[in-house]
């Protein structure tokens, strides 16, 4: 018996491994990743870049501070849908990459100093700062998901956003307005 | 003035107003509630789809960041303000593909449920409806996406409530406006209807009581007000002209009642004036009869007297004497002569022969006459006759001569030496017709010649050339005035062409008929033409027949001096006794004498044919016309006029006397005497007289038979025509077609025949009673006319029976004809008829005849139906003419009907009746005879019970009845007067008298005929008046009550007429109901009447319905006929009708309220546009 449950477990591992290894291999919260980005998408129906409506350029940039495997999963649910009848591009950043291209910067990473950071280098820039950080909004973010109810919200700084020229929908805010103390 | 209630007609108008005014403002309620409340339920719809549609748009549009971050309770929230609207009870969000409820709200939770139905009713947007809901959907998009839907659902019922409310407002709206408006329209109306009611009251009031003094005397302040007085001025016209049409129709009746009353009184004056007026004349005609017999009679004597001694040895003193006396007693008959002739032109006038006459032989009387006068006056006369005229002419010979000699003595008188011509030349001046000639007499003479003066008086009457004439040459004066009378009656021209002292010539010209056919042949009428042989009168036999003894002595000794024995008669009865016994050749015959007169003798003469050739000269002082031709149609030859003239005596007894070896002319001379038997011949020919004919024929049978088949011909077509003629009154033509007819008679024996038409002749000249005569000619005709039918038809023995049965049946047919004519069958008819009958059938034929012996026509018909062969009978030909009237004579003695029926057949058509009963139903059929001759004294029922039922029964009443009896006794006249009889006869009847009478009756039926026609009938449209109406009506009504029918009473009133009258003028408007009447009187039946009621209003009767649909065709066809164009004198004008129509027993019993009925029916179907018929209802 123990040469078969050997080869069972090293079985197991091996498929539960197969499932873990394909790279893009979604973990538990694959839905809550699509959920998000689809809410980065719908953000944009109810915010106006007066930048990006006057300016030159042809599209309008998500980028996603080095997350590979949101940026795809972005890419997938934007699919080639227009913001503001500019063609949508979106990379994937890291700390030495521009960012004067983005429109909106999601950072999925909880750090606070990677959030500052970030934060702080597009704060003169108009883009939409997007974080999952607990303290995002002090920070200087502009809108911030958390989870209440297994349900993904998010808060909003309208504040901030209006420094730097966007314009957000009265129906959004009213949306954002909660925060997870309530 | 009172109101009464007339029913519900009365109140048309208010009601009509008021219905009209509440229905119109109903229907307007009614619509305008019916379009706002339809409009406003799908208004309100509209609304509430409307409201819908924003708030889903709404929600839609606030709920795009809820549902695009999956919010629910934002998106509930926002759901959640639909609170505020109560009716929607239900509201969701929905993901888009899947239609997961993402978020809801609703009103109470019972609903919750049906959101999903009603989400499948309305994929994928829009409005859905169900009885209780009404819902929308909304797709929520968010930059092109559809990331969505929103539903919304409302309830209805709060909006039904709504509607409900609403319509209820409406509806007491609508009653509340209709409540209003019946106040308000009834106010209204009542101030028209009242015052229309009053005058409907006050005009029916007029029309019934025809009261037209009464007037309307409230007045209205509107139109009706007008009409009211318009009304009031209309009364006092129609007051007016009633009173005038009263007083005119009164006058009217007055005057119809004397009309009778002036037409008997003028008859009875015309009867009076004429008696008056024949009784003077023939008072004239007798005088001058008288005068002439009575002055002729002594001068006669005087002047043969005085010739006789003259002949006498006398002493010359003597003679001288006494030949002054004759010339004296000559001039003296002259001048009587002319007195007599002119006051006879005068008396009566003059009467032109138109017989045969020879030019030559009035020559030659001229001649004759003068002779002596010439001789004595050595003057030379010659005679110029133009060669190319024939000699004979028709004319009258005896004027001629007398115009002659006249102008012959004045010549001879007035010329002392020379010479006379008489000439007689055609004259080809002007056109006669190629049977006539124009001839010229002229006698010229080289006498004294008359001066200009002289000539233009010289026809004149009571006038001489001058008085010194007179002294020198004597006469009166009066011949030529005769002359030109005479000359003027032939329709010629006299005249005188005169030179004093050289001469003159007087002529007259006249249009002469020539004689174009050969003469016939009569018995010894004509004298032979021979010179004067005074000579041959040696050794004749003369019977002279005269009472008067000196005339007697007179000729007897003038005639003694010739050499003539002379037998003497005193009357003619001698006369006829002594010619039978002896032979004489010639017989001088006085006319007027006692026991037996010359004509009557001549006529038994001559009605002995051996005495056929017998000459008779007459001798008369009567010269009259009438007795001249009298003498002749009694046989007479010849006629010589008293007094005596002898030397014209002498030549016509020369002329006449019958000298032995005298054979009639045109004898056919055959050596073969044949003996054959005539015997049976004399026996079947009773009206025959065979002798001479036989003689003449040799006893030829079978010539005499070809003579008699054609005679017999004759007979039948003849006499008819002569009838007529005479029926014509064309008396002169009646005699010409005479004396053809009885010389043919003469000819071939026919002795009844020929004497029946010379006493024609002669009656037919009297021209005043000739009836009798005619039908004695007649029956002599017929008898004659039946034995010759009869020989004819058995003249062979073998085939006796065949030839009877042949000519049986016409003889049956003809009796069935004049049975059921109801004539009367003469003895002849019968006795034929029993002759005719053969073994089987004699019984039946016995029967026959004592049937109609018994005037039982009835039975006599049915025999006689048995009795004829169908196959064998001709035609049944009633023979007689039509004539004007029909007379029944009933009276059960068949020699009573014989009498009256031949005293009146020749004028009227008669029919027999034998019983009161055969009577009474004759009378009643068609034709209806126009009078009745009615005995008393009959079994069964006598006259009296006859004429009251006559006179009770309305289809016989009119008739004139007279009763003829040998009741003698005054109550039964006045009793059949009183039972409504005209006149009464009695036996034994005058026929002239009878004839008479019934003249005068029927003359007064046709006057009150006329009288009625007049009363009765419209003058200009010839159909009944309002009078007659009236009464046809009430016959109608009782008639149709008693078939148990149905009467239609129609009014018809003629639209447009006026406006006829005004556009063409009245004659055209008078023509047009001329041409209307006979329109209707082409379409309506025998039965049915129609009469004018005046103006343009007709009313027509149409009896003997089953109901009165069955006159709606005529109704159709009248209207259609009356509405055809009318053409008058190039004009067109059209007019149409409108009949009313009420049904007796159905509408009414009254004729009054009948006809007022169809009034009121004509008015209703004017108003319904005229040209249209509408029948009496009640409730119009």
């Amino acid at each position: 018996m123990s040469k078969l449950s050997t080869r069972l477990k090293l079985l197991l591992c091996l498929i539960s491994a197969g499932f873990c290894l394909p790279a893009y291999s979604a973990p538990p919260t694959d839905r809550k990743l699509q959920i998000t980005a689809a809410y980065l998408f719908n953000f944009t129906k109810f915010i106006s870049w007066n930048q990006v409506t006057t300016s030159q350029s042809e599209n309008f940039t998500f980028c996603i501070v080095d997350d590979d495997y949101f940026t795809e999963t972005l890419k997938n649910v934007v699919n080639n849908r227009t913001v503001a009848n500019k063609k949508t591009q979106i990379r994937n950043v890291s700390e030495t990459d521009q960012m004067t291209d983005c429109n909106l910067l999601y950072i999925p990473q909880h750090s606070p100093s990677l959030n500052s950071f970030y934060i702080n280098k597009v704060s003169k820039l108009q883009i939409l700062t997007i974080g999952n950080s607990t303290t995002f909004i002090k920070l200087g973010g502009m809108i911030r998901f958390y989870t209440k109810n297994n349900k993904l919200k998010f808060e909003i700084n309208n504040l901030k956003a209006l420094d730097v020229g966007l314009k957000i929908d009265s129906q959004l805010l009213r949306l954002g307005k909660g925060s997870d103390d309530d | 003035m009172m109101i009464k209630s007339r029913g519900n007609k009365s109140k048309l108008i208010s009601r009509t107003l008021f219905l009209s005014t509440l229905l119109s403002s109903a229907l307007s309620l009614l619509l305008v509630g019916i379009v706002f409340f339809i409009t406003e339920t799908s208004n309100s719809e509209k609304n509430l789809t409307d409201r819908l549609h924003a708030q889903a748009s709404i929600i839609a549009e606030n709920s795009q960041a809820a549902v695009s971050f999956g919010d629910t309770d934002a998106a509930r929230l926002n759901l959640a303000a639909l609170r505020n609207d109560s009716h929607i009870i239900f509201s969701g969000i929905y993901t888009p593909n899947d239609m997961q409820l993402f978020a809801y709200y609703h009103r109470d939770h019972s609903i919750k449920d049906g959101h999903k139905q009603w989400l499948t009713l309305s994929k994928p947007s829009g409005i859905f409806k169900t009885e209780d809901i009404l819902g929308y959907v909304q797709p929520i998009n968010l930059q092109n996406e559809l990331i969505g839907y929103v539903l919304i659902v409302s309830d209805t019922n709060a909006l039904k409530n709504e509607l409900t409310t609403y319509a209820v407002t409406i509806l007491g709206v609508f009653f509340f406006g209709l409540l209003f408006s019946l106040i308000l329209s009834s106010r209204m109306t009542r101030s028209i209807s009242h015052p229309i009611s009053y005058m409907v009251d006050v005009a029916e009031h007029i029309g019934q009581s025809k009261d037209y003094s009464t007037r309307f005397e409230r007045h209205f302040n509107n139109e009706l007000g007008y009409l009211s007085s318009a009304f009031n001025d209309m009364l006092d016209q129609i007051e007016q002209q009633s009173t005038e049409r009263t007083r005119a129709e009164q006058e009217l009746s007055a005057h119809r009642d004397n009309l009778q009353q002036l037409v008997l009184e003028q008859t009875s004056k015309l009867r009076l004036a004429k008696e008056l007026a024949e009784t003077s004349s023939k008072a004239k005609s007798a005088f001058l009869a008288n005068m002439s017999h009575e002055i002729r009679t002594p001068m006669n004597a005087i002047i043969g007297m005085t010739q006789l001694t003259l002949q006498t040895d006398l002493t010359a003193k003597q003679t001288n004497y006494l030949s002054k006396v004759n010339t004296s007693a000559k001039w003296l008959l002259g001048i009587l002569n002319d007195i007599l002739d002119f006051s006879k032109l005068e008396a009566e006038k003059v009467k032109l022969e138109h017989i045969e006459f020879s030019l030559q032989s009035i020559i030659q009387y001229l001649t004759d006459v003068t002779s002596s006068l010439l001789k004595d006056k050595q003057l030379s006369l010659t005679i110029d006759i133009n060669p190319n005229l024939p000699d004979t002419f028709l004319g009258d010979p005896l004027r001629l001569g007398q115009v002659l000699l006249n102008f012959l003595n004045n010549a001879i008188k007035f010329t002392d030496k020379g010479s006379i011509i008489i000439r007689v030349e055609p004259l080809s001046v002007g056109t006669v017709p190629i049977n006539q000639a124009e001839l010229r007499f002229s006698i010229i003479d080289t006498g004294i010649g008359l001066t200009e003066e002289q000539q233009s008086h010289l026809f004149t009457a009571f006038n001489q050339a001058d008085n010194s004439t007179t002294r020198l040459y004597g006469g009166t004066g009066l011949g030529l005035a005769i002359c030109k009378q005479l000359v003027e009656a032939m329709k010629g021209t006299i005249g005188v062409d005169s030179h004093l002292g050289v001469g003159s010539s007087f002529f007259f010209s006249v249009i002469l008929d020539k004689q174009l056919n050969t003469p016939s042949i009569t018995a010894n009428r004509q004298p032979f033409i021979s010179s004067d042989n005074i000579a041959n009168l040696n050794g004749i036999s003369l019977l002279l027949v005269d009472d008067n003894l000196i005339n007697q002595e007179l000729v007897q000794d003038m005639l003694d001096t010739k050499g003539v024995q002379v037998d003497i008669a005193n009357n003619g009865k001698e006369a006829v006794a002594m010619i039978a016994n002896k032979d004489y050749s010639i017989v001088l015959m006085d006319c007027l004498m006692p026991v037996m007169d010359g004509y009557q003798a001549s006529k038994i003469i001559r009605s002995n044919p051996d005495n056929a050739d017998l000459p008779i000269i007459a001798m008369t002082a009567n010269v009259m016309e009438k007795d001249r031709n009298r003498c002749l149609a009694s046989g007479m030859n010849d006629h010589i006029g008293k007094p005596i003239e002898w030397g014209l005596f002498f030549q016509t007894l020369s002329r006449w006397v019958k000298k032995p070896e005298n054979k009639i002319a045109n004898v056919t001379k055959t050596n073969i005497e044949n003996n054959e038997n005539w015997d049976d011949l004399v026996n079947q020919l009773p009206s025959f007289e065979l002798e001479a004919i036989k003689r003449l024929l040799k006893g030829n049978r079978d010539n005499y038979f070809k003579l008699l088949k054609i005679f017999r011909q004759q007979l039948l077509n003849e006499p008819s025509l002569i009838t007529e003629t005479i029926s014509g009154k064309n008396l002169v033509e009646a005699q010409k077609m005479l004396h053809e007819l009885l010389g043919g008679a003469a000819n071939i024996g026919a002795k009844q025949v020929h004497l029946a038409c010379l006493d024609l002749q002669t009656e037919l000249k009297n021209n005043a009673n000739y009836l009798v005569a005619l039908n004695t000619w007649h029956a002599s005709i017929n008898k004659t006319l039946d034995e010759l039918t009869f020989l004819l038809t058995n003249n062979t023995p073998g085939r006796q029976h065949l030839d009877k049965e042949m000519s049986l049946q016409p003889l049956l047919t003809k009796l069935r004809g004049l049975l059921k004519n109801n004539q009367f069958i003469n003895d002849n008819f019968l006795d034929q008829l029993l002759k005719l009958s053969s073994g089987n059938d004699v019984e039946h034929y016995a029967l026959l005849n004592e049937y109609i012996i018994n005037s039982n026509y009835k039975d006599a018909l049915s025999i006689l139906n048995n009795l004829i062969n169908p196959e064998m009978s001709t035609n049944e030909i009633i023979p007689l003419q039509s004539k004007d009237a029909t007379i029944l004579i009933v009276d059960d003695n068949r020699i009573n009907q014989e009498r009256l029926a031949s005293l009146l057949s020749p004028l009227y058509q008669t029919k027999i009746a034998g019983n009161g009963f055969r009577a009474l139903d004759i009378a009643q059929h068609s034709p209806q005879p126009e009078l009745i001759l009615l005995d008393i004294t009959m079994p069964q029922i006598d006259g009296y019970e006859v004429c009251r039922r006559l006179k009770d029964n309305p289809i016989t009443s009119d008739i004139p009845v007279i009763f003829v009896t040998a009741a003698s006794m005054h109550e039964s006249e006045s009793l059949g007067l009183e039972l409504g009889a005209v006149d009464y006869i009695k036996k034994p009847i005058n026929p002239d008298v009878t004839l008479q009478r019934i003249k005068h009756q029927l003359l007064l039926k046709q006057h009150e005929k006329e009288l009625k026609q007049i009363a009765h009938y419209d003058v200009l449209t010839n159909i009944p008046n309002r009078a007659l109406l009236a009464d046809r009506l009430k016959h109608t009504i009782a008639q149709t009550k008693r078939e148990h029918k149905l009467l239609a009473i129609c009014y018809l009133d003629i639209d447009g007429f006026k406006s006829i009258n005004d556009t063409f003028g009245h004659k055209t408007g008078d023509e047009v109901l001329i041409k209307i009447t006979q329109r209707i009187n082409h379409i309506l039946r025998e039965s049915d009447t129609v009469s004018r009621l005046g103006g343009d209003e007709f009313i027509i009767l149409l009896p003997d319905l089953n109901s009165g649909n069955e006159s709606v065709n005529t109704l159709n066809r009248l209207l259609e006929s009356i509405a055809q164009p009318i053409h008058i004198n190039d004009q067109i004008c059209t007019v149409t009708a409108s009949i009313g129509i009420s049904i007796f027993p159905t509408d009414s019993s009254d004729p009054d309220i009948l006809i007022q009925n169809a009034d009121k029916a004509m008015y209703i179907a004017k108003q319904s546009g005229k040209n249209c018929y509408h029948f009496f209802n009640e409730n119009d």
